[in-house]
Order: structure tokens, then sequence, then C-alpha cells
């Protein structure tokens, strides 16, 4: 019954969706919209509110328990709380101007400036990792080394070819592995699709088990 | 065998000195630009052609997915876009499904179009935050202000915006602008909107990294216009005057760039002579 359920649940929501793609019979294209699509949105929203009690379960358990650095999980439930406070009492919610302040000059900020420090370990990998140990690294490393150059100003102010080189090996070269993987991944897709449709791949139903 | 011979130094730099030195190359071309001149592509001048081929009041939607940490990238970008809207005199809608999509928007480009004299409601909307793309962009196809209960980012009524005034539905929408540092982006449309006939004209404009899986779609014809990363936003800013944070980043970029090349040459010049070294050692040993 645990398992049944869910299968005859996603294979008639699967078949709908598989009909409102292809035909236009208002019934069905009606029926998943209205109801098929927007339990999307609200499973999105459920997810979103279990992760947050989710996040904020974890920290109580490592204050609770005294683990390493559990300091930092009074901040992260303290903030939580705050902008989560001002996010829902305050007057125009987001849009207020106290909420704005903290998002934009906190939020915004050190988000760009830790994302900003992967350029550092990317520079320092590249010198320690990326080696011409074979042919193909060797081919790998100037390829990336043309396009890396070629995309900038001072690569083309070094020699007017890089540019052009770059451009092929993006648009010839790339381009036709892109395609290449991404027809082989559609086609993965579609299989595993149809595969859980049918009840072939049940993997997903065996939680708790 | 000797492990302290220059090329075994030069094999074994500091990591504090190589970011120092990368600090330095990216934080002097900022503070003192040197100017170098960009190359136009002929896929950015054609975006842009392509845009203003449209008719004054054209309905734009500029989708805003972007993200503080692609904010470097995206958000010349977006602003060199947002200008050239305004400049056509086209209706923008701004939608978007990265959760600070919108509201960075908000942030970026309210002052912009407040300087180029567009008004709320008027020239452009604000449609702000939903969750799921796909069944949000789906409902769009029937009804978008339904999809977005007659409210915009601040509660305020769609229905009674004079930018909204003919567009009930995606295929209402004559182009689309997209950001793209991921997914929800351009993939996300063209499976919504692209694919089912409701949006036909599609303008990509993905980060760097994305920029390399965004041209298969663009020679493909699936999207129309493509500008990509920071140097596509660039070179915007220049074909439409207003040179702005994407000319001067790409100086910065460029220098990083370099920065990063000295270091992947200095790294295997060091390692390719040790490697001689120690195999002119085993020789040695065994002969």
């Amino acid at each position: 019954m645990r398992r049944t359920v869910p299968l005859i649940l996603s294979f008639t929501a699967g078949i709908l969706m598989i009909l409102d793609s292809y035909f236009k019979i208002p019934i069905i294209n009606n029926f998943a919209t209205d109801y098929l699509m927007r339990s999307i949105s609200v499973s999105v929203a459920w997810a979103a509110g279990l992760g947050s009690l989710n996040l904020i379960r974890l920290h109580i358990r490592h204050i609770s328990s005294k683990r390493q650095n559990y300091q930092f999980s009074y901040v992260l439930i303290g903030v939580w709380l705050f902008m989560l406070t001002c996010g829902i009492f305050l007057q125009g919610n987001t849009a207020n101007p106290f909420y704005q302040f903290f998002y934009s000059n906190i939020q915004v900020n050190l988000s760009a400036a830790v994302y900003s420090l992967a350029s550092f370990y990317l520079a320092s990998s590249c010198y320690r990792a990326f080696r011409a140990r074979s042919v193909e690294s060797t081919v790998l490393l100037v390829s990336a080394a043309i396009v890396m150059i070629g995309s900038v100003p001072v690569g083309a102010a070094i020699w007017s070819g890089f540019p052009a080189i770059q451009g092929w090996l993006l648009k010839i070269v790339n381009d036709s592995v892109i395609r290449g993987w991404s027809i082989g991944l559609t086609l993965g897709g579609l299989s595993q699709s149809v595969r859980n449709l049918v009840g072939i791949e049940r993997g997903h139903l065996q939680a708790g088990e | 065998m000797n492990n302290s011979t220059i090329w075994h130094r030069l094999a074994a730099i500091d990591s504090r000195i190589l970011y120092l030195a990368l600090l330095v190359m990216v934080a002097v071309p900022l503070l003192r630009p040197i100017g170098l001149p960009l190359v136009i592509l002929d896929e950015v001048r054609d975006t842009l052609a392509l845009i203003a081929s449209f008719p004054e009041g054209s309905v734009v939607w500029l989708a805003s997915e972007v993200a503080a940490t692609n904010a470097a990238e995206l958000r010349p970008m977006i602003t060199a876009f947002a200008r050239y809207l305004v400049m056509q005199n086209h209706r923008i809608i701004i939608g978007g499904f990265w959760t600070d999509g919108c509201n960075l928007a908000r942030i970026w480009l309210d002052p912009i179009f407040e300087e180029m004299g567009a008004v709320y409601g008027v020239n452009y909307v604000n449609l702000g935050y939903r969750p799921s793309s796909t069944s949000v962009l789906d409902e769009c196809r029937k009804d978008i202000i339904n999809a977005y209960s007659d409210r915009d980012i601040a509660g305020r009524k769609l229905s009674e915006m004079p930018v909204m005034a003919g567009v009930t539905k995606a295929s209402d929408i004559d182009y689309l602008v997209c950001m793209s540092p991921g997914t929800p982006g351009t993939s996300t449309y063209i499976s919504a909107w692209r694919a089912t006939g409701e949006v036909d004209v599609i303008i990509d404009c993905p980060t760097s990294g994305m920029y390399t899986t965004a041209g298969n779609n663009y020679q493909a014809g699936i999207t129309k216009g493509l500008v990509g990363g920071l140097n596509g936003s660039a070179q915007v800013e220049q074909l439409i005057g207003y040179p702005g944070k994407a000319i001067r980043g790409m100086d910065a970029q460029g220098t990083g760039h370099f920065a990063i090349l000295l270091y992947l040459i200095i790294g295997n010049i060091g390692y390719y002579q040790i490697r001689r070294m120690d195999r002119e050692a085993k020789e040695h040993a065994g002969g």
C-alpha cells in the first residue's frame, strides 16, 4: 500500500502532464495547470519552510550538545529570527527600508564576498594541480589558457589572433561537445522518467524502510 | 636529491604570496583603469540590433535571475540592458525565480529607471519573487495577472497599471531578455515559453561559466540573442554609450586572467624541471 498509492499517483500525474503537453484537451489542460502545476508551488513553499525548520533544529542540537564552534549557531538562529520577523511584521514586509538596509548592506555584500574568494582558491589550484602530465592534459591546459586570455582585452592587445582562436574553440569544439552530451543527457533523462512513471524505478519510494 | 633548487621553490610558492599577487593584479586596474580596447563580437551587435527592431511600446520580460553571488557579472549586464530597453521605450516587466532576483533588480534598477525618466507602473513593473518557476510560467501561459495574484513586488494591483495594458498572457510578451547564471534561467524559459510557442524571441545573457553551454542554443536558433559574462556586458555598455562597471571591470578581469596564466606557466615549468631532474637522478643511480 505504501508503494502502490504513490505509484498510482505519480503514474496518473505523469500521464496527465504528458497529455497536457501534446494535446489540446481543455479538461486535461485546465486540470494540469490549475491543480497539478499549482501543487508544485505549494510543495516548494512547504519545502522552504521545512528546510528552515530543519536548519534551526540542527543548530539547536549543536548548541545543546555544545559541539565545536556552537557559538556560531547562536548567530545563525538570531539572524534568521531577526530577518524573518522584519520580513513578516514590518510595514511593507520585505520592501521596508529597515529590512532592505540589512539585506542590501549585509547579506548581498557578504554573499558576493564569499563567492569572490573562490577566485583566489581557483588561482592557487591552477598553480598546484593543473599540470601538463600527459598529451590530453596538455591539450586541456593550452585550450584553457587560450580561452582565458582570448576572452579579455589584454589577450587581444598581446596578439590579435587570441580572440579568433578562443572563438573557434568555443563555437566549434565546445559547442559540438556540449550538443553531444546534452542530447545524451536528455535521452538519459527521458528513459529515467519513463522508468519512474511506470514504476520500474522505485528507489524514491523506499525512504524510511 | 637536493630539494631546494630554484625549480623546487618555483613549484612550491606559498599560497599567501599567490593570493597577494592576484589581489594586487586585480585591484590596481580597478583603481587605475588601463582602458584597453574591447573586441566587439557580432553576436552582441546583432542582439542590440534585434532589440532595436521592435517598435516602441513593445513588451519585454526582463528575467532577473540574479543573486548576490553572480552580481559581479550580472549586475552590469542587467543594468546595461535596463538602460537600453528604456532608451527603446519598451514596456518592461521584471520577473524572476531566484529568491533574490527581483529584490536585487529593485535595488539596482530603480535608481537607473528614475535617472532615465521611466515611471513605475507605466514604463516598467517588478513582479517580485514567486516559488516554482515551472508552475508560475505555465500559469502565465493562460493568465499572467492571476499567476501573480494581481500583485506586484510591493503588493500593488497589476491590473490597474498602464504597463500591463493588453498583457494578459505570455504570448502577449514580444521578447524576453534573460539573465542566466544557471537554473532557473534561460533553459527554464525555453521549456516553458519557447517550446510551447508563447515567446519566440529569447535573448540569453549568461554568466561566463554558462556562456560555454549557451552558445549551443544560440547557434541552433533557439535563442535569438547572446551576450555573455562581464565581457558581453562591457560590450553592451560601450555600444549603448553608457560606460560603467563592466568596462572598468574588464581591465581587472584581464589582469586576473593574466595572473592565473602566469601561475599555470610557473607551476608547469617547476613541475617539468623537477621531473627532468628526478629522471636524470634515477638514470645516474641505475647507471
